[in-house]
């Protein structure tokens, strides 16, 4: 058992150092049933040869050389097909391998002429898909973005390898549900964060791609043109069992009894009357398969990074299409862009805005094999009989969770992956994370016939804990205003000072170009005097305000008194005296903003160490940077006051 | 060398920057502050695309506007502004400067599009189908999206059988099942049913559902005088269709298939229901109109 461990260990991990020839090492597409491209780069012409076989040692079978296809760069005027985004001297060479058995193991080596590039090691392999209906159980990976180079990434890749290698089952296929090259998709950045990083997979396993926003920047889904399109081998003619969608943006695909549906829910209309919705719907008219699994970028369902609520692709898709993708049977739906994971209970026709999870929970339990047991849908496609929604936007970068999602059963914040198991009547799905440890496990079993009743009042998850509010000390009682309510001060809206980011709280800045007016400052809420018409355009306002701080004061009697929404920082001739809501930084660069509600209170705020600031005697400035939370804040207010204890 | 050491320890300790963007709001935050310090016509075409996002469409145009002031030639920025500003004067007016400006093919194409689209939703159907009929002329390996709006275009115009033979071409060329479908319906829509009826078979013999297609056959058998072929079509097609209807949020594709079988069995009662229902939905009126046709001819 052990050796066996550490013969699939070798296998994967065989990542050497990389072939020199290659300016990108070879990589697997659209495989079928029959046939499979390798596809490789270089930085120089060579004449390619492929040749495979099913042993290693005995790779007596030839592509032929029609079949391998040149792409350059436009700029080199050859008679060739062309890619848009490489070093001009780049070729891409794609070795289409045809008439080959289902369901079989090859081994392949890749030539410049006489001379052998790959190495004579068991990791050059691929293996066909099953017949398209015939049973055969998968399993395959799913990640999302993940595309940052960084260690994360590789250590979601890392714990892949390891668990399945232990498991002593290699995955049959992978899935892409975009982000996979931060931050614009360029050809550098597929070649580092995404090609480099699973090269020891991707030579011996495909990756079926779907588009995220950061590919975005650089590849369209209408005309199939940037390096995404570049990189990737889509079957948009129907070549691997879907119906021909004439767009490599959105595809699909067959593995046996299972049916796989790419969308691009980034940059194409999604509305039912669009081209993309007129072929899903064409499509899973079509299909005979027993499980359907869909995946595009943006998660009809998420309080991760993102908000299924608020963003306009992401509603677009819960309300447009997973109507038709429900309709149709789907099983299971794969997004990203949110980075968390977050996994539903059993749904159906969850399309409104906001989700709620009353009458669309249609199983809530955990779909736990080993817990409350798993989901059961009828054999077969069945229309509108329940789908799990994962969003699995958790393979390399900083997660985070800005709320609770109704409909999820599982959300954990940490980097990982989906492993899914498709055998007999069974989906088996696992999220590993990137230490090697299975944190959710759930499962849908089809047999039967399964009519579900919708759950009244199902199963909620727990609400994001809001953070404690901490106990403020209260103004000390018969306080003289060194600064009134209601006072007039100078204000910048709309623009950050010049200089540095402090200097414009020091007592020589000139702000005669400020406008002045009365606090409080802001919007909404009805609270503010001088009304700043903010919302949408910026989020940061300064004000500032000379006193005389008598002779004598007792300065550890000091002490602010602000009315605020949501966070602001005030400085005491320049000098930084408190801050509240903020995390980092400060001006145009402060960041980590805490929402908080002024309520038409003051909230009084003891003022320390200010002997070496204040000038008793003398006159001194206050000055206070108020922030709002974000751009489309419903309100804003800043109205301070200073006082002295007595 | 202590410093140094430290420096390629702290380097092996942290991970990479992540990259990765955050919430749209804080993305918006943070080109804002970009914008505040410095401001490009990328930054500010970037912040359009968040605002977008959020369906702030007035905060986009007004960053895309920006955006050409700095920089009148940002193509992405025109192009998105164009398409923002839907059928106005002034999206016909930037469009058609961009298609007479210079470009590459491929952008030459784009723009005359974009024209074509934009005189189409004005109603100018000739002046759209003159661009359209110039991209066919000069460039034949076009998107197949121009033919569909071509077909539309003609059938604005009455002309259902030109329309049909554009997006048989085009499917032809492209093996797009949208493109085919679409065929297939305008050929049925022009009374053709020779060239269509072999396809509409074979993939009634090969589909899990069959209900679109059983619709197809409907309209075929009608148009060869057969009402009894028809009648039973349609009620075969009813029956697959209803039970996966969603009884509270229905697939709207799904009520206009049931809308049509209504009209062509003659139930108009029932067919102006899902057409109301359907034109209370966002959608533009060219998705329902082979219903909303059918039910004004019966």
């Amino acid at each position: 058992m052990k050796s066996l461990f550490l013969l699939f260990l070798t296998t994967f991990l065989v990542a050497a150092d990389p072939i020199p020839e290659f300016s990108r090492q070879p990589y697997l597409q659209l495989a079928t049933d029959d046939s499979i491209r390798i596809v490789w780069r270089a930085r120089t012409q060579m004449t390619p040869r492929v040749v495979f076989g099913s042993t290693v040692d005995s790779l007596s079978s030839k592509v032929p050389a029609a079949q391998i296809l040149t792409r350059t760069h436009p700029s080199l005027s050859e008679d060739n097909p062309i890619f848009k985004d490489a070093p001009v001297e780049t070729r891409q060479f794609e070795a289409t391998i045809t008439a080959l058995k289902p369901l079989t193991s090859y081994y392949y080596a890749i030539y410049d002429g006489d001379k052998r590039l790959t190495p004579a090691d068991t990791s050059y392999r691929f293996k066909t898909n099953p017949v398209p209906g015939k049973e055969n159980p998968v399993y395959f990976w799913v990640v999302g973005d993940s595309g940052t180079g960084g260690k994360a990434q590789a250590q979601v890749h890392t714990s892949m390898v390891e668990h399945t290698a232990k498991k002593g089952q290699p995955i049959d296929l992978y899935i892409h549900v975009g982000d996979m090259a931060y931050g614009s998709g360029t050809n550098k950045e597929f070649s580092d964060r995404f090609f480099k990083m699973y090269e020891p997979t991707l030579r011996n396993t495909v990756c079926w791609g779907s588009m995220g926003n950061h590919e975005g920047k650089t590849s369209k889904g209408a005309t199939g043109i940037g390096p995404f399109y570049d990189a990737f081998i889509h079957p948009a003619k129907g070549e691997a069992g879907g119906l021909p969608s004439g767009k490599e943006a959105f595809y699909s695909f067959d593995y046996g009894k299972v049916h796989f549906i790419c969308l691009d829910s980034h940059d194409l209309d999604r509305r039912p009357t669009g081209e993309m919705a007129q072929w899903l719907k064409a499509d899973l008219e079509k299909t005979k398969a027993e499980f359907l699994v869909a995946f595009f970028h943006h998660p009809p369902y998420t309080k991760g990074s993102h908000d299924s609520d608020r963003e306009g692709q992401l509603v677009e898709m819960r309300e447009h299409i997973m109507p038709i993708l429900e309709s149709g049977g789907v099983d299971l739906v794969f997004t990203g862009h949110s980075h968390i994971y977050e996994r539903s209970m059993l749904i159906d026709g969850a399309y409104q805005t906001p989700s709620v999870a009353k009458g669309v929970i249609l199983d809530d339990r955990d779909g736990d094999p080993e817990g409350d047991g798993p989901y059961r849908k009828s054999a077969g496609l069945t229309p509108n009989n329940g789908t799990v929604a994962v969003t699995t936007g958790h393979g390399g970068t900083t997660n985070r969770r800005s709320g609770t999602h109704p409909l999820m059963r599982r959300i954990i914040l940490a980097n990982g992956s989906c492993l899914i198991t498709i055998k007999d009547d069974t989906i088996l799905g696992e999220m590993l994370d990137l230490n090697g440890e299975i944190r959710d496990t759930f499962a849908i079993k089809k047999s039967g016939v399964v009519t579900h009743t919708v759950i009244e009042n199902p199963w909620q998850p727990q609400p994001l804990r809001p953070a404690k509010k901490p106990t403020t000390p209260t103004a000390p009682r018969g306080a003289t205003a060194l600064i009134e309510k209601g006072a007039t001060w100078s204000y910048l809206a709309g623009a950050h000072p010049a200089g540095d980011p402090t200097d414009w709280a020091a007592p020589e800045y000139d702000c005669s170009e400020w406008k002045t007016g009365k606090a409080g400052f802001g919007y909404g809420d009805d609270d503010d005097t001088t009304e700043i018409n903010m919302r949408g355009k910026f989020t940061t306002v300064y004000v500032r305000k000379e006193f005389d701080l008598p002779a004598g004061a007792n300065l550890n009697k000091l002490g602010l008194s602000v009315s605020y929404d949501d966070a602001f920082i005030a400085y005491l001739n320049g000098h930084e005296v408190h801050r509240q809501g903020v995390d980092n930084k400060q001006g145009a660069e402060a960041a980590g903003f805490k929402n908080h509600d002024a309520n038409k209170t003051f909230e009084y705020f003891p003022l320390k160490s200010l002997s070496k600031i204040l000038k008793p005697g003398q006159k001194n400035v206050l000055a206070i940077e108020g922030h709002n939370v974000n751009l489309t804040s419903s309100d804003f207010t800043l109205h301070p006051r200073l006082l002295l204890g007595k | 060398m202590m410093r140094s050491c430290l420096l390629a320890l702290l380097l092996v300790i942290i991970p990479a920057s992540s990259p990765g963007h955050t919430d749209v709001s804080e993305t918006i935050k943070a080109l804002s502050s970009k914008i505040a310090g410095k401001a490009t016509a990328d930054l500010y075409y970037q912040r359009a695309t968040e605002f977008r996002a959020l369906r702030e469409s007035d905060h986009a145009i007004e960053d895309l506007r920006a955006a050409l002031k700095l920089e009148p030639k940002h193509r992405q920025a025109k192009i998105s502004l164009i398409r923002a500003l839907g059928k106005s004067d002034e999206a016909l007016a930037m469009a058609t400067s961009y298609l007479v400006g210079g470009h590459s093919a491929h952008s030459a194409i784009e723009a005359a599009y974009l024209v074509a689209h934009i005189h189409h939703l004005r109603g100018e159907n000739v002046h759209a189908l003159a661009i359209c009929e110039k991209i066919q002329a000069l460039a034949k390996s076009h998107e197949n999206t121009i033919d569909l709006l071509h077909a539309d275009i003609l059938l604005d115009l009455a002309r259902p059988a030109d329309a049909a033979a554009i997006l048989k071409n085009s499917w032809q060329r492209t093996q797009s099942i949208v493109v085919r479908n679409n065929w297939i319906d305008l050929a049925l829509t022009a009374g053709q049913t020779t060239a269509v009826l072999p396809i509409i078979s074979e993939e009634l013999s090969s589909s899990r559902f069959r209900s679109s297609w059983l619709i197809r056959r409907a309209r075929a058998s009608l148009i060869l005088k057969k009402p009894a072929e028809a009648r039973a079509d349609l009620s075969t097609a009813l029956l697959e269709i209803t039970p996966r209807i969603h009884p509270e949020r229905p697939d709207l594709t799904l009520i206009t298939d049931r809308g049509l079988v209504h009209a062509l069995m003659g139930n108009p009662v029932l067919a102006r229901r899902d057409l109301e229902e359907l034109r209370k939905s966002s959608l533009p009126p060219a998705y329902y109109r082979l219903l909303s046709d059918t039910l004004a001819k019966r």
